[in-house]
């Protein structure tokens, strides 16, 4: 195994050539790139090229919070609500574009935990919304016939009044 | 030397491999990008099923289906659904409360369903009942105590409805019976629909779990792994649904119980003046036999379950010369 050393360092490039040092236990969060890790392509900066220098930052920070150990049980509760509250924050982002960069960052750098508490905000986001107001908040096309609209608004009809 | 070299190959392949791997989903992930700007376009379907997946709520999962052909593809495929229908009754198959069901049932892949029917008793009633099941329904359990309070929260909850005194007088006997009857026949009937609304939501055909309760948790339902199955051949077994519905409240028979004091230590649960009741209509009645009452099931919705459950187990274990059956 590679990881004998808690300090070695792992160089990370995102797409506008910006490059980051992240501890390898921190990193070892991200599937993607523990994979490397094993398959020893990470001697060099690894390239990240479709994830951007802010995502990347807020990816990082996010992996070392979560990387933090409890130094004992009574820490530990303590840790766990902190988490909690680091997590809640960390999705309430100002811009919904940086909230899917975040989803898509996760998804590309496989981090589960990160992968689901952002699929959570985004699902939360979309509670309590009419059909126009998802198209709309999301910028999504209406591809559908007049023809197939009235077909499925109307095997759903209840969930529209 | 060469066994050396050929294995340097190996390596260099397969991190050739690797590469061009991660070069592919790279490339993957760009021609998202191109495709569509919009926030959901650039994401892969997987990711997009993980985030609706999470919706759980059918009426937001069916307003999901209206927003584009991408999301009506996607959205069909989640597997966790649940489903809390409003003051809207399920009384006939037309009514509001069943075209819920008709959606539910078009979520072919749904493999978690968790239902709430609009209750049929006051919630401020502290008494409770659930189903129990073989392999099909065959008894329901109510449990009715005076007075319940948590040993350490002290927040007491009271009944309202009657002060409890030791029932001595032959009319108030009656009028109580009387009672007792009229909420053991409207459990019934909830029974019989959740029975309904089972026979139509078990035939999705990756059902693992399905839960049904009323707005106050009573009257809960709750089958999962193989007794869904079962209960599916149970169902279909029948020659028709609603003559076995109809057949059902004809052949029971009632058992009550009333402990005046209950301590329970698990869940550290005080009741006072508890009335259990239980109603059975297997096909064939066992005389007596109690015993498969006192295994604690941990399927709760919270500490309160958790707390009556443990007291109609305390009763069957440790108040069973209390039972007596009723005529």
């Amino acid at each position: 195994m590679s990881s004998s050393s808690s300090s070695k360092m792992i160089e990370l490039r995102s797409s506008d050539g910006e490059t980051f040092h992240v501890e390898e236990t921190v990193v070892l969060q991200s599937e993607t790139i523990k994979q490397m890790i094993d398959d020893d392509c990470a001697n060099a900066a690894i390239p990240l090229p479709n994830v951007t220098s802010m995502t990347l930052a807020k990816v990082i920070e996010y992996i070392k919070k979560h990387a933090e150990k409890p130094k004992d049980d009574d820490d530990k509760k303590v840790a766990e609500e902190d988490l909690k509250k680091f997590d809640a924050e960390f999705v309430k982002v100002d811009q919904e574009s940086m909230l899917f960069d975040l989803v898509r960052a996760a998804n590309y750098l496989n981090i589960k935990s990160l992968l689901d508490l952002t699929c959570q905000a985004v699902a939360d986001s979309i509670k309590d919304l009419s059909v126009e107001e998802v198209r709309k908040k999301f910028n999504i096309q209406n591809d559908f016939t007049p023809e197939e609209e009235a077909k499925v608004r109307k095997e759903n009809a209840w969930a529209f009044d | 030397m060469l066994e050396l070299y050929l294995t340097w190959i190996v390596v260099l392949v397969t991190l050739h491999k690797q590469k061009h791997r991660i070069i592919r989903r790279m490339n993957e992930i760009e021609k998202l990008d191109a495709e569509d700007d919009s926030s959901f376009g650039r994401l892969p379907e997987d990711v997009v099923l993980q985030i609706l997946n999470k919706l759980i709520n059918l009426k937001t999962l069916c307003v999901c289906k209206l927003v584009s052909k991408r999301f009506n593809l996607i959205v069909s495929q989640v597997d966790v659904i649940s489903l809390t229908s409003s003051a809207d009754s399920f009384a006939s198959p037309s009514s509001l409360g069943w075209s819920a069901i008709w959606s539910l049932l078009l979520f072919r892949r749904v493999k978690s369903i968790r239902i709430q029917v609009p209750s049929s008793f006051d919630s401020h009633d502290l008494f409770k009942w659930k189903v129990n099941f073989k392999i099909s329904p065959d008894s329901i359990l109510v449990l009715s105590p005076n007075l319940v309070y948590h040993k350490k929260e002290l927040d007491v909850n009271e009944n309202n409805h009657q002060e409890e005194e030791e029932i001595e007088d032959e009319e108030e006997d009656m009028e109580v019976t009387i009672k007792t009857f009229d909420m053991l026949k409207e459990c019934l009937k909830d029974v019989l629909m959740r029975i309904e609304l089972l026979f139509h939501v078990i035939r999705l055909p990756l059902l693992k779990m399905v839960s049904i309760m009323d707005s106050s948790k009573r009257g809960k339902i709750s089958l999962s792994g193989a007794k869904v199955a079962e209960f599916k051949s149970w169902l279909f077994s029948y020659e028709t649904m609603k003559q076995k519905l109809y057949y059902l409240p004809t052949d029971c028979r009632i058992s009550e119980c009333y402990v005046p004091f209950l301590e329970l230590p698990v869940s550290r649960y005080v009741m006072k003046g508890v009335y259990l009741y239980l109603l059975e209509w297997s096909d064939h009645l066992p005389d007596d036999q109690y015993d498969r009452f006192t295994k604690i099931d941990d399927d709760f919705e919270d500490k309160d379950e958790a707390a009556y459950s443990e007291a109609m187990v305390e009763i069957f274990k440790n108040h069973r010369g209390r039972i007596k059956r009723m005529e």
